[in-house]
């Protein structure tokens, strides 16, 4: 116990001697030392909710280190992106901090909140496994372009329609299961991961357009729905699928709709990575936006500076998030040696708020 | 139930990391102090990065009460070292699972629950609104464990490939026998059966009670030998009659002990059928928002890799950690898990058929004492006790301890000598058989306390007339003895003389299993001796208020 405390204590100097240093060879330029001070003395602590899926950015060591050079300590509580609109405490809080603009929409509306500050974005993928890129390829669901995969949305929506059990994919040696083809996902209901899922399978239902009416959502409503309910139960926040495919595998998780920042994330972060891991990318995909709210103008400093500051931008581009600044994704993946499309070109457009909601709305009623 | 006290609430929240930073000295200007906060929580950030432990920041008392799955003891010398890192104890509160979650929808205050699942918790619409948050700590599949000659003898080389389609077809045809526990108290019993249920059905996906198929699946529970209420005794049971018993359904990780514990003859085979399985991930839950900060520091200890790889090595359950390499190899590696059914009535249609179609009917004594001592509150409490057995008590497992359909319920009530076995006969329909327990009920309100003691001779004549009823029976039953009594024998033949008698019963008549009911004064060293001599168990209903409790909890192994 002692020693421990003795480590704790020398790291403290250390970051402290650290600090100091950092403030001496930083005052040699004017303007810098001059900001420092100002942000230093309006030093502030920031409390609030975050999807999930962005722990990992806030508890990173370079993370919390640039924020601290800002003053800013961030805590924070995990909450399904679109549960956070259902806290009546939200104003206990000095942010909500989602994925997905449906999801912030929401929580504007019940706060009253009008401000906002989109940070960075990721695209919807799907986590699969390199043994089954063989059958999946033979039934038209994946394509290899350049060094990465597609996957066919319509095509798989044609197999969900029909029932199409994974034993009955021709060329399928690989994997004879009983379960029908189906990428699990969470809760549409409470999570904005499977929301995104619902608008890009969306599009493709509507003979590849983005939702215009509520005639067209209630006609793709039915088979929507059937992607959920087929799952069984689900997971309540994002990070439970992902958490499946890593722990669980293939046979619980043979494809999985998640952020592809989770996956560069997790990827990038592993010395030794398992190979039979890989991520598609559904045709057309959608991007979540992370999107944060502020309560409080300490709220408003923090969206602030994830929005607009350098270091930050940069840091969560190291995270697997893509940001307004296409550059810094690509010198991410370089450094991480990971492939990804820097530019995605088949990205469509979530529908709009109401005819999303209409369309969870519809499941929720399938699902009692 | 742990009262929550105002004292550790109040010590916990000073404790919370995060509380702590807030306010004090983050709203102060002055470089010093932000440089100095910011330091601190890269400090921290480090140092939980790095192991998950800052044992200099918690003051002593900070408290989490654990409502907990039976099977995690095993978990509990691990504790000291979370409480040393995190500086929060864990007091452990065990139940199964499903009972677990009724302690929940009944009010119980626990700060977190850890059990295998949390799925029925989520199912059940008052215990899900308690639920603030739940992160996984590790998982652990359902499997059949098979003796390795049976494995051979059934021509199953390769586990790899066996599925339930062939372990239903072997215990259909007799070859052969196992133990599992109550699906409807149990989280590995219930797992089974679903598993089971999916693959007969053929059903890829989360199955509708629609999809049951209760003829084969019947016929596979022909060969169940043993039931339970707890995984924990089953698998104590099954050591203790390994010779008759050719397998038994639990958990991976507690077969994978049992073979490594140097007490069985012969070591088990593990199969993981192939269609499905489903696998328990162990997730803490966050009940009281306020103890927000102490299950991080608890979560994040759980999930780091100390205590993980102490999971795999002592434990062997697989780590949710992945950065873990010991117990990655623990069971194969491409498991088909099965979709676990969205709803509440899904679950109720699978388990009220299991009890009133599926199992092997059961033909249950109950052997009560009215003697003398009996009077007044203590026989009050048996009324109720076995009326909730009648006509269920209105709760989620007050209704699987009903008698059930095709059951048959004998019972004799005794004093300084056994009065006349009072049998009935329930059948499948279930409305009919309300009528049939009605003169059952009214024998119980009638039921008077007078007279002495006469345990053991009543308990033979028990013994008798089931031996005498199993010897008509056409068809297969599952037969049990549940004795109650309030005080020592003091009539009629005596423990010793009880025991010489049941030893010169030939092998298959001795093993009906007796489960004695603690009760006001009773005897528990002999009543001890009777349970292991006949391979049942001792059940305390001594504590206020308890009997209908135990009542209800014997019904599982019944």
């Amino acid at each position: 116990m002692d020693t421990k405390r003795l480590i704790a204590l020398l790291l403290s100097v250390s970051l402290l001697a650290g600090a100091g240093l950092a403030i001496y060879y930083s005052a040699s330029d004017k303007r810098t030392a001059d900001r420092t001070a100002l942000t230093a003395a309006q030093a502030v602590s920031v409390r609030g909710l975050i999807g999930s899926e962005k722990e990992a950015f806030f508890t990173d060591a370079q993370v919390v280190a640039a924020l601290a050079r800002h003053g800013v300590t961030v805590t924070f509580e995990k909450v399904g992106s679109r549960q956070q609109a259902l806290r009546e405490d939200l104003k206990n809080y000095d942010f909500a901090f989602p994925a997905g603009v449906p999801a912030a929409l929401k929580i504007q509306q019940i706060s009253g909140v009008r401000q906002s500050y989109t940070t960075f974005f990721t695209a919807m993928a799907i986590a699969s496994w390199r043994s089954l890129l063989p059958v999946l390829e033979a039934n038209g669901l994946v394509e290899r372009v350049g060094d990465y995969h597609t996957f066919d949305m319509a095509a798989y929506l044609a197999l969900v329609e029909k029932g199409v059990r994974w034993r009955d994919l021709k060329n399928n040696s690989a994997f004879q299961i009983a379960r029908s083809v189906t990428i699990s996902s969470t809760d549409a209901r409470t999570s904005n991961s499977a929301a995104m899922y619902l608008a890009l399978a969306s599009y493709s239902a509507n003979g590849m357009n983005i939702l215009q009416n509520t005639q067209q959502a209630d006609k793709v409503a039915p088979l929507m729905a059937e992607l959920f309910l087929r799952q069984g139960l689900q997971e309540r926040s994002s990070s439970g699928p992902f958490e499946d495919y890593v722990a669980l595998g293939i046979g619980k998780t043979p494809l999985v709709m998640i952020y592809e920042s989770q996956f560069l994330e997790f990827m990038a972060a592993r010395k030794t990575r398992n190979p039979e891991m890989v991520l598609l990318y559904p045709k057309p995909t959608v991007f979540t936006k992370h999107v944060l709210i502020p309560f409080t103008p300490a709220g408003q400093r923090l969206g602030e500076l994830l929005a607009n500051d350098p270091d930050l931008q940069r840091l969560a581009a190291r995270q697997g998030y893509r940001t307004a600044n296409p550059d810094l994704f690509a010198a991410y993946l370089k450094d991480a040696a990971l492939d990804a499309p820097l530019n995605l070109i088949d990205v469509v457009d979530p529908p709009t708020f109401e005819l999303l909601e209409r369309l969870i709305e519809a499941l929720d009623q399938r699902m009692k | 139930m742990s009262p929550r006290s105002p004292v550790f609430a109040a010590g916990s929240r000073r404790a919370a990391v995060p509380r702590r930073l807030t306010g004090t000295i983050a709203r102060q200007p002055g470089r010093w102090r932000s440089w100095f906060a910011g330091a601190t929580v890269v400090v921290l950030a480090t140092l939980i990065a790095a192991c998950g432990r800052d044992d200099t920041r918690a003051p002593a008392g900070s408290t989490l009460t654990v409502l907990a799955g039976s099977e995690l003891r095993d978990i509990e010398p691990m504790l000291a070292d979370l409480r040393k890192a995190t500086g929060v104890e864990l007091k452990m509160t065990y139940a199964g699972t499903l009972d677990a979650v009724e302690q929940l929808q009944g009010g119980a205050t626990f700060d977190v629950t850890w059990l295998a699942s949390g799925r029925y918790a989520q199912l059940v619409p008052e215990v899900r609104k308690r639920i603030v948050a739940s992160e996984r700590t590790m998982t652990s599949p359902v499997v059949l464990g098979l003796k390795a000659s049976k494995a051979r003898a059934l021509g199953w080389t390769d586990a790899s490939v066996v599925t339930w389609n062939d372990i239903a077809q072997a215990a259909a045809s007799d070859r052969l026998t196992f133990g599992m526990t109550n699906p409807a108290s149990s989280n590995t019993g219930f797992s089974a059966l679903l598993g089971l249920a999916s693959a007969l059905s053929d059903k890829g996906d989360a199955l509708e009670a629609a999809d049951i198929d209760a003829k084969r699946l019947a016929a596979f529970f022909r060969g169940q030998k043993l039931t339970a209420g707890s995984s924990g005794w089953l698998n104590d049971a099954f050591v203790a009659d390994q010779g008759r018993i050719d397998g038994v359904i639990n958990y991976a990780s507690t077969l994978i002990a049992l073979n490594r514990g140097g007490v069985l003859k012969e070591p088990l085979v593990l199969i993981y059928p192939k269609e499905g399985i489903v696998t328990a991930d162990y997730p803490i839950m966050l009940l009281d928002a306020d103890k927000r900060a102490l299950y991080d520091r608890v979560l994040a200890h759980v999930r780091a890799p100390a205590f993980q790889r102490a999971i795999a090595v002592q434990t062997f359950r697989k780590p949710i950690n992945p950065d873990v390499t010991e117990g990655r190899d623990l069971y194969p590696a491409t498991l088909v898990e099965i979709a676990f059914p969205r709803s509440l009535e899904v679950i109720d249609a699978i388990l009220l058929a299991f009890a009133n179609e599926l199992r092997l009917p059961a033909d249950a004594t109950f052997v009560l004492d009215t003697s003398g001592s009996m009077a007044g509150d203590r026989l009050t409490q048996l009324r109720t006790a076995m009326s909730t057995l009648v006509a269920g008590d209105g709760s989620l497992t007050g209704r699987f301890a009903t008698f059930r359909g095709r059951e048959r319920i004998s019972v004799i009530e005794f004093s300084d000598r056994p009065r006349k076995a009072r049998v009935l006969e329930l059948g499948a329909a279930t409305e009919r058989n309300a009528a049939l327990l009605q003169p059952l009920q009214d024998a119980l309100n009638k039921m008077s306390a007078a007279g002495g003691t006469a345990i053991y001779t009543a308990l033979r004549q028990a013994y008798i007339e089931a031996l005498e009823r199993r010897r008509g029976d056409q068809r297969e039953r599952y037969y049990s003895i549940v004795l109650m009594t309030d005080g020592d024998n003091r009539d009629g033949i005596g423990f010793d003389e009880f025991a010489r008698w049941y030893r010169t019963l030939d092998q298959r008549s001795r093993d009906i299993r007796v489960f004695a009911v603690l009760f006001g004064d009773a005897n528990q060293a002999e009543l001890t001796k009777l349970a292991e001599l006949t391979g049942g168990r001792i059940f305390d209903g001594r504590k206020a208020d308890s009997l209908a409790r135990v009542f209800k909890d014997i019904r599982s192994y019944q």
